[in-house]
This record gives structure tokens, C-alpha cells and sequence, in this order.
């Protein structure tokens, strides 16, 4: 099957020098929901507005649904988009933005009616219908926005940052009905966020940027377990995980004040160990420390140890007894452990 | 809030309230009163009742002084708001030469208007002038534009168009750079063109600004005084008397004090049912924003 939205190598620079865009190829399935995420000003915006037809690439070319669409203009290709900031047209009803894009398609007003009904309830917005922007709140807005989009059943979807205005209780909920709502439609996605539970949450496959490069791209679960690089393994994970710089000696990698078994094959000299914090144990053995920095969260504790000149973060079940200052014994789980090269990219090696 | 002292607010107002009063109100009664007077600045002023009103009103004067008025306020009004959009849309673009289109069409306004009205005077003359010329090269007769009462008024419209054209063009600048990106993109995406933008975009988010011109433009407009002044003299055949011109008429030509002030009394009339309408729209708009 066809990929249903196509970027190969498509390459954009605003200004001499740092490209927005730096060589991007990415191949998004019909009905797949794939999330970009990656620091600020890496081009995930950018990347979008390049799909929707606001920029054109400097190189590199486009397709959707098989269609080269250099020269298309916006409004000629089969893409809604939801803005970060909404872009609710102000003078207009909550029901006339909905039925906009109908009505600039010449569908009839009878149809028309229906669609935005039926768009509304789907966004439980009937109530809202005759508000302007201006008298919504932040969570309605979204909606309408939402509604604007899914009135015309694009080919596909484009999510900049939706719900990055809400609070976040609106945003979790937000997020569940969103997800859903898209896979009803059977809709292809992009979905731009900052937020790596998002991503995690609403993702069939996770696509991870940096100064306007993809550096890897895979279901949430390899981009967590088996990430390509110790930046992308840092990006996604909350709390961040550990890396441990360390060196191969004889038959061990030393990191620290931990020692792992080395694995079969060629290693480099210098190597970061990443150890997601839920593979750091507090407890009887390991190396000694003391606790600087507890997080309690309910269902879960963050604590941050001190092992000789490096911080180590943790997370402990429940209401963890740890406290300020404690002396613990740390030990990682080597098994879970990653090996990532410290040099260059910094690319995963085991 | 609540002021301390019942005085405070009035001190408050003061100043404003003292200038109001000196230029405006007190002036104002002056005319009032004065109106029903018939005085010629040399021999005692002479109480004639409401006969300066009279006078006025004979032969449908007034009515054409108003009239006047209006078709040349109405000219200017929409040709300085058609033609100011115009050019804002076309020169709202990056660049050096827009630059320097925007900073030319907005010298014209800088000029004083005593100066456009010598200059266009110059360039409408039936012989040297560059715009009669070329008009006579279209097959119109010799005489200036100016001197034929059927287009003298058009013509000072137009003057007064080229001169307020600069200012109406950079308010609606700062109207459209006002206008987020997004909007326009966000109905280029759903599936609106140039010119559905431009429709159900661009044009009610430029509707205060243009209320905002349409109201100083009027304003001015009613004012006209300098370009009749120095263009015509409200001639050809009476064509081009407008009321601030009409009003110094009376007292400079006529010496008639008293009919000068009931012609200023009419007129303030005027200006204050314009500006009542003009409050309403502002309120039933403001209504409708919320
Ligand atoms: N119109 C523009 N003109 C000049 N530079 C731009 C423009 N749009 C984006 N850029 C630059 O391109 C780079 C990528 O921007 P982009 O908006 O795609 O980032 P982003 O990943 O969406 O960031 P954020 O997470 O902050 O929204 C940035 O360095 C930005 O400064
Ligand atoms: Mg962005």
C-alpha cells in the first residue's frame, strides 16, 4: 500500500545557513496517527506547513496519496489543519466557522446544515453553536477548531501543538477523545507536540526531530526501549534518563561507580550508559549516595541521588520513604541498560 | 470607585471642561445669538428675529450650499477610502521599493493643503497644465476643469482625495499587519482563495479601521475650506460652495455677521445629528462585537 502522506528529502531554509528542514523522509500509512516531537525550533511547524501547502520546500518533494504536490496550492490539497492558536475567524458563529470550509466547497446549504450538526454533536458543541470565538472558553475553542476540521473528512489531518493553551486536566481529557475521534474517522494524521505523554498516548508511530533532521522514527514502544540515539532516549521518558558517561575496560564497561558486563562486539572507547530511572533501584546494595531531590506524586515518587559527583535520577512506588538528605545504596538494572556511543551522534551501540 | 470629595471629579475636569467652554460652547452661543442679528461690522448690530434664517433658506440657498457639501464629502469619503485600500493591499509587501512606495503616497498627506491646492490648480490648467493637458489631448475642451460647473466640484473631490489617500492608505496598513497569519492560512486550508480571503477574512477584520477612517475623513472632508478658497472661490456659478467656505463668504465678501452665524448654527446642527448617527453605528457595532 501507498504511503498516504510522503516527504523525501524535502529541505527548507529561511534564512542562509541553518536549514529549517533538513533533508526529511518520512512516509506516513493511510489511517495512521504518527506524532512529531522534538525541541523547540527543530522544524516540527515547519515540517506541517510544508504537507499543508503554506511553504513549499527549497528541495525535496511532497506527495499525498500518491500525488506530487509541488505547485498545489493550500486549498487544492485534501489537508485540515488545527492551529497551535486556533485561528477561530473572530467575527464569525462557532457554526459559520464549522461550515466554512463546506460552504468554500460549494456544498449545498441543506448538506451543509447536516454536516455541522452532526460535526457537533461528535464534539458535543451544539450548545455552543451561536457563540462567537470571543465567548468560548479555551477547551470549546479547541473544539471548534477541531469541528472546522473534521467537517470536510480531509484525507489528512494536521495537529500543531492542539491542546498546548489548556490546562491539564482539559488536556488529558482532550487527549482521549482526540485520539479516539481521529481513529473513528479512519483520518491520517500528523500531530505536532512538546508533550511527551502525547506522544506516547496518542501515537501509532512516534517521529522524533532535531535542528531539522528526523532521527528516528518507530512505534512509541522502540522509540522508548530501543531508542536510536542518547538524545531521543532522553527526549521521551519522564523523568529524563540517566546517562552515565563510561569507558570499556577488559570485560566490564565502568560508568561510574557502576559496573556492567560488556556485551559481544566492537564497542567504541568512550560510551554514555542510559538507565531509564525506573531501572535504578534504592535500596541494601549498590553504590552509596545520598538524596537531594524527592518528587512525591501520588501514584509514584522521584527521587533525585547524589552518587560521588553525578546526580541519578530515580522512581520509587507509592509515597516512597525516602527523604531529603538520606544515605541510600544505588544499583541499576544492566540488563535494561543502553549503550550509546559518546562521540558524534551519539548513536545506540547495544 | 467613589471620589472622596464631591469637587474631585470636577477638578478633575477642569482643565478639558475650561478649554470646551472657551472654544467651543462659548463661540457657539456667540453665533447662536449673533444670528439674530443683523450686523455689518461697522454699524450697530440691528435685531431681526429668525431673518437671516429666512434669507438663507430663499431660493433654496442653503439647501444647495448643503448639498454641496454632501456630494463632496461623499466623493471624498469613498474615494479616499476605495483608493487608500487599493494601495495598502498592493504596497503591504516586503521590499525597498515598496518602502518607498508607502513613504511617497503618504507624503502627499504631509503637504499642507494650501499647497496641493496651488499645485493641482497648476496641473489642472486647461493649457499648461499636465493633467488638463492630457485631458485635452482625450478630446476635452480647453477650459480647465475648474471652470466648468459640472466638474469643478468632482475636481476639488479629487484634490482632496489625492491628499488624504496617504493617511486612509497607512491606517489600513496597521489594519492589515494587525490581522494574524494564521486566519488567512487557516482559510487558504479550508479551501478559501485570494479573493474568498480577502471577503471573509481580511474585510471584517478591517471593519474598525475603516469605520475609524471613513469617520476622520469626514470629518475633514466637512471642513474643506483652503482648496475652495484658493481653486475656485466656490464658483464657477456658485458650484463649489461648501459650508465653511459659504460661512466666510458671508462675513469677508458679504459683511453680513448675522447670516454668517445662522449659516455656522445650521452647520453645527448638521455636524451633531452626523456625529449622533455616527455614536449609534459605533454602539450597535460595539453591541454586536460582544
Ligand atoms: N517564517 C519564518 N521565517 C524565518 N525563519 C523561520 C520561519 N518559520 C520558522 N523559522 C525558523 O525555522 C526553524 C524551525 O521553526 P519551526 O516553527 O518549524 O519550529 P518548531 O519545531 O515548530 O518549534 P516550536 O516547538 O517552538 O513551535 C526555527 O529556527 C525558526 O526560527
Ligand atoms: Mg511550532
Amino acid at each position: 500500500m501507498a504511503a498516504e502522506v510522503e516527504l523525501d528529502g524535502v529541505t527548507k531554509r529561511f534564512a542562509p545557513g541553518q536549514a529549517a528542514l533538513d533533508g526529511v523522509t518520512l512516509q506516513v500509512e493511510r489511517g495512521e496517527l504518527v506524532v512529531v516531537v522534538g525541541p523547540s525550533g527543530c522544524g516540527k511547524s515547519t515540517a506541517l506547513r510544508v504537507v499543508a501547502g503554506l511553504e513549499e520546500p527549497d528541495s525535496g518533494a511532497v506527495a499525498i496519496a500518491g500525488r506530487a504536490m509541488r505547485g498545489v496550492p493550500p486549498q487544492d490539497r485534501d489537508v485540515a489543519m488545527v492551529f497551535q492558536g486556533y485561528a477561530l475567524y473572530p467575527q464569525m458563529t462557532a457554526r459559520q466557522i464549522i461550515e466554512f470550509p463546506l460552504k468554500m466547497r460549494g456544498v449545498p446549504r441543506g448538506e451543509r446544515e447536516r454536516a455541522v450538526e452532526e460535526a457537533a454533536a461528535t464534539l458535543r458543541l451544539e450548545r455552543l453553536l451561536d457563540r462567537r470565538p470571543g465567548e468560548l472558553s479555551g477547551g470549546e475553542r479547541q473544539r471548534v477548531a477541531m469541528g472546522r476540521a473534521i467537517v470536510r473528512k480531509p484525507r489528512v489531518f494536521l495537529f500543531d501543538e492542539p491542546l498546548s493553551n489548556l490546562d491539564a486536566s482539559l488536556r488529558s481529557d482532550i487527549r482521549l477523545e482526540l485520539g479516539e475521534l481521529v481513529r473513528r474517522l479512519g483520518a491520517t494524521a500528523l500531530y505536532v507536540t512538546h508533550d511527551h505523554v502525547e506522544a506516547m498516548t496518542l501515537a501509532d508511530r512516534i517521529a522524533v526531530m532535531r535542528a531539522g533532521r528526523l532521527l528516528q522514527l518507530g512505534t512509541p514502544r522502540e522509540i522508548y526501549e530501543r531508542p536510536a540515539t542518547s538524545f531521543v532516549g532522553a527526549f521521551l521518558g519522564s523523568p529524563r534518563m540517566n546517562l552515565i558517561a563510561a569507558r570499556v575496560t577488559g570485560d566490564a564497561i565502568v560508568a561510574g561507580p557502576f559496573r556492567l558486563p560488556r556485551p559481544v562486539g566492537k564497542l567504541p572507547e568512550r560510551l554514555d550508559v542510559g538507565v531509564r530511572p525506573e531501572d535504578v533501584h534504592l535500596g541494601g546494595s549498590g553504590a552509596p549516595g545520598y538524596v537531594v531531590a524527592v518528587e512525591p506524586l501520588g501514584a509514584e515518587t522521584h527521587v533525585v541521588v547524589r552518587v560521588g559527583d553525578r546526580d541519578v535520577r530515580a522512581r520509587a512506588r507509592g509515597f516512597d520513604a525516602h527523604r531529603r538528605g538520606d544515605e541510600v545504596k544505588v544499583a541499576i538494572d544492566a540488563s535494561r541498560a543502553l549503550l550509546f556511543d559518546a562521540e558524534g551522534a551519539g548513536e545506540r551501540v547495544s | 470607585m467613589t471620589p472622596r470629595a464631591r469637587w474631585h471629579p470636577w477638578a478633575m475636569l477642569a482643565p478639558t471642561l475650561a478649554l470646551l467652554v472657551t472654544f467651543f460652547v462659548l463661540p457657539i452661543g456667540v453665533a447662536a445669538y449673533q444670528s439674530f442679528f443683523s450686523w455689518d461690522l461697522l454699524t450697530p448690530p440691528r435685531f431681526v428675529g429668525a431673518a437671516n434664517y429666512r434669507a438663507l433658506a430663499a431660493h433654496g440657498h442653503l439647501f444647495h450650499i448643503a448639498l454641496h457639501t454632501a456630494v463632496y464629502s461623499g466623493l471624498v469619503v469613498t474615494g479616499t477610502m476605495s483608493a487608500g485600500l487599493a494601495l495598502a493591499l498592493l504596497v503591504d509587501r516586503p521590499g525597498r521599493v515598496f518602502a518607498l512606495a508607502r513613504t511617497s503616497i503618504f507624503s502627499a498627506y504631509v503637504v499642507s493643503w494650501v499647497a496641493v491646492a496651488l499645485l493641482w490648480m497648476w496641473m489642472l490648467d486647461g493649457n499648461g497644465g499636465i493633467v488638463g493637458g492630457a485631458l485635452r489631448a482625450l478630446g476635452a475642451p480647453p477650459t480647465s476643469l475648474l471652470g466648468d460647473p459640472r466638474w469643478a466640484l468632482p475636481a476639488l473631490a479629487a484634490v482632496g482625495v489625492w491628499k488624504l489617500t496617504g493617511y486612509a492608505m497607512v491606517v489600513f496598513l496597521a489594519g492589515l499587519r494587525s490581522l494574524p497569519r494564521a486566519l488567512l492560512e487557516a482559510a487558504a486550508l479550508d479551501g478559501a482563495g485570494p479573493w474568498a480571503r480577502f471577503r471573509h477574512v481580511t474585510m471584517p477584520h478591517l471593519g474598525p479601521t475603516a469605520a475609524f477612517v471613513a469617520t476622520t475623513t469626514l470629518v475633514t472632508s466637512f471642513q474643506a475650506f483652503d482648496v475652495v478658497r484658493i481653486m475656485t472661490q466656490g464658483g464657477p456659478a456658485r458650484a463649489t460652495e461648501l459650508f465653511v467656505y459659504a460661512i466666510y463668504e458671508q462675513i469677508f465678501l458679504n459683511l453680513s455677521v448675522g447670516k454668517a452665524s445662522a449659516l455656522a448654527v445650521v452647520f453645527f446642527l448638521l455636524l451633531l445629528a452626523l456625529a449622533g448617527l455616527q455614536l449609534r453605528v459605533w454602539r450597535a457595532r460595539a453591541g454586536e462585537a460582544r
